[in-house]
């Protein structure tokens, strides 16, 4: 189960999430939609403390971490919660210097310690699973984008995170090559992996989801299940950005 | 064998030795040094505390604001005024390596700055700590964007040694100076000299792509090129 509760950020003078209350239960799939600017990236930022909320209360499993006032979470928590976590990236983020199977197995030596052969055989087992079991030895440089994101997509599982947490994944593709990241996403959800998804696909908000946040200005103005809010919204906001979203 | 070429050969023995004696060592120290005095000061400016960065920063721009040459007559010739007594090699070492220091400490910070704010969060995103994440993403990256301007500096280094004429080291140039002196074939040494420096750079430019090559294995050819 992960679980936010009252989560708060500012940047400064600008309140960006309004306390943010989220429940995740473990092996389904939220997705995240709302306007540019509604928060998305920031709360997902905040369940791994790449941001630190300003208050509110941050639960993955049998961990919790609490924010308050100027309090910065300790360091055990902090590597406690990146453990638990995994983050695909808008723009995928790869560590360029390194093979497909090198960026899967990175955390894997520096952080989990592993030798490198079974560091290797779990990076292989995972780079099968997103479909690239042929380009372990490609640099990023030389993968197409939607290829790119499967190898970033390995990476996140890599340390058996309790959820991954995908900011727009297939913002930064083309249609043709977004399928192909739609389909791994529907596949590892339909496998049981916890995801929460900020996207404006709604292959992915619609047929991978257990239930759907529409996020504006920092707050989660109406939740529901798929069918639900992307069928029949009850706010009019929502209304309107779905019909948006549909085109 | 024509009266020049009997010089030159005569010259060769001894000019050759004091650049393997004194100026390859001089160069190869102080690079070592003022690299990694050029990291600490890097990472102190643009990662450590308020007073630490100030620090560097007064460091840099001293060095970079006074010429070497005056560096190296204070350490050598000033020094002892204060009571400290440093040998010429030693000397010369110490006033390379602090310049070096400052030199690639620019170097080093804007080739970390010029690393996307990306691969921080990606390395932290899959667990790493903050040394690991420069350790293993972000300095391995820096090295390639800052291999041509430190190579550009270590070249810069092998010909400024010769500065070390003036303090008294009996380096390649002070060595061609004296032969000279003896001699009065002031054109045909510093010529003979000139070459030699000129073969030792041209070896390191060499190396310098070789180096360039292997750390950018990653990018494809068209990247390398720009
Ligand atoms: N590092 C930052 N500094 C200042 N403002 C930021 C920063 N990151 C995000 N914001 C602001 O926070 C708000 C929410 O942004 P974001 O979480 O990226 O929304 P979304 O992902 O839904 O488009 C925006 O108004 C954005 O300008
Ligand atoms: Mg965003």
């Amino acid at each position: 189960m992960i679980r936010l509760t009252g989560i708060e950020k500012d940047f400064g003078p600008t309140v960006v999430l309004h306390g943010v209350d989220l429940e995740v239960k473990e092996g389904t799939v939220t997705a995240l939609i709302g306007p540019s600017g509604g928060g998305k990236s920031t709360l997902l930022r905040c369940v791994n403390l790449l941001e630190r909320p300003r208050a509110g209360l941050l639960e993955l499993g049998d961990l919790s971490v609490k924010f308050q006032g100027n309090q910065p979470p300790t360091r055990d928590q902090l590597h406690a919660v990146r453990r638990q976590t995994g983050m695909v990236f808008q723009a995928f983020h790869l560590f360029p210097h390194r093979t497909a199977l090198g960026n899967v197995i990175e955390g894997l030596l520096t952080v989990q310690k592993l030798p490198r052969p079974a560091a290797e055989e779990r990076g292989r087992a995972l780079l099968q699973r997103v479909g690239l079991s042929s380009k372990e030895n490609s640099y990023p440089g030389q993968l197409s984008g939607g290829q790119q994101q499967r190898v970033a997509i390995a990476r996140a599982l890599a340390g058996n995170p309790k959820v991954l947490l995908c900011d727009e994944p297939t913002s930064a593709l083309d249609p043709e090559l977004a399928k192909e990241v739609v389909d791994v996403l529907t596949a590892l959800a339909q496998d049981g992996v916890t995801m929460i998804v900020a996207t404006h696909d709604l292959r992915l908000a619609g047929a991978a989801a257990s239930q759907v946040a529409f996020l504006d200005g920092g707050r989660v103005a109406e939740l529901g299940s798929p069918s639900g809010l992307l069928g029949n919204p009850r706010l009019t906001r929502t209304r309107e950005f779905v019909s948006h979203l549909k085109g | 064998m024509p009266r020049w070429l009997e010089i030159l050969r005569d010259a060769f023995v001894p000019l050759v030795a004091a650049g393997a004696a004194f100026t390859i060592p001089l160069a190869l120290l102080s690079f070592v040094l003022g690299l990694a005095l050029g990291l600490v000061t890097a990472l102190g400016r643009a990662f450590g505390p308020p007073p630490m960065s100030a620090l560097a920063r007064f460091y840099v721009w001293v060095i970079r604001g006074t010429p070497l040459l005056v560096q190296l007559f204070l350490i050598f010739y000033g020094l002892p005024a204060v009571g400290i007594v440093i040998d010429a090699f030693p000397a010369a070492l110490i006033g390379f390596s602090l310049n070096m220091g400052a030199y690639t400490s620019e170097i080093i910070r804007a080739a970390i700055a010029s690393i996307p704010q990306g691969q921080w969060e990606a390395s932290f995103s899959v667990g790493m700590t903050w040394t690991q994440a420069l350790g293993r993403t972000i300095l391995p990256q820096a090295a390639r964007v800052a291999t041509p301007p430190l190579a550009n500096s270590f070249i810069a280094l092998v010909k400024d040694t010769s500065l070390a004429a003036a303090i008294t080291v009996t380096e390649l140039f002070q060595t061609a100076q004296r032969i000279a002196a003896a001699n009065y074939e002031p054109l045909l040494l510093y010529s003979e000299a000139a070459i030699i420096y000129l073969a030792f750079c041209s070896l390191l430019s060499a190396a310098q792509s070789r180096l360039e090559t292997r750390l950018g294995r990653h990018l494809n050819p068209l990247e390398v090129v720009r």
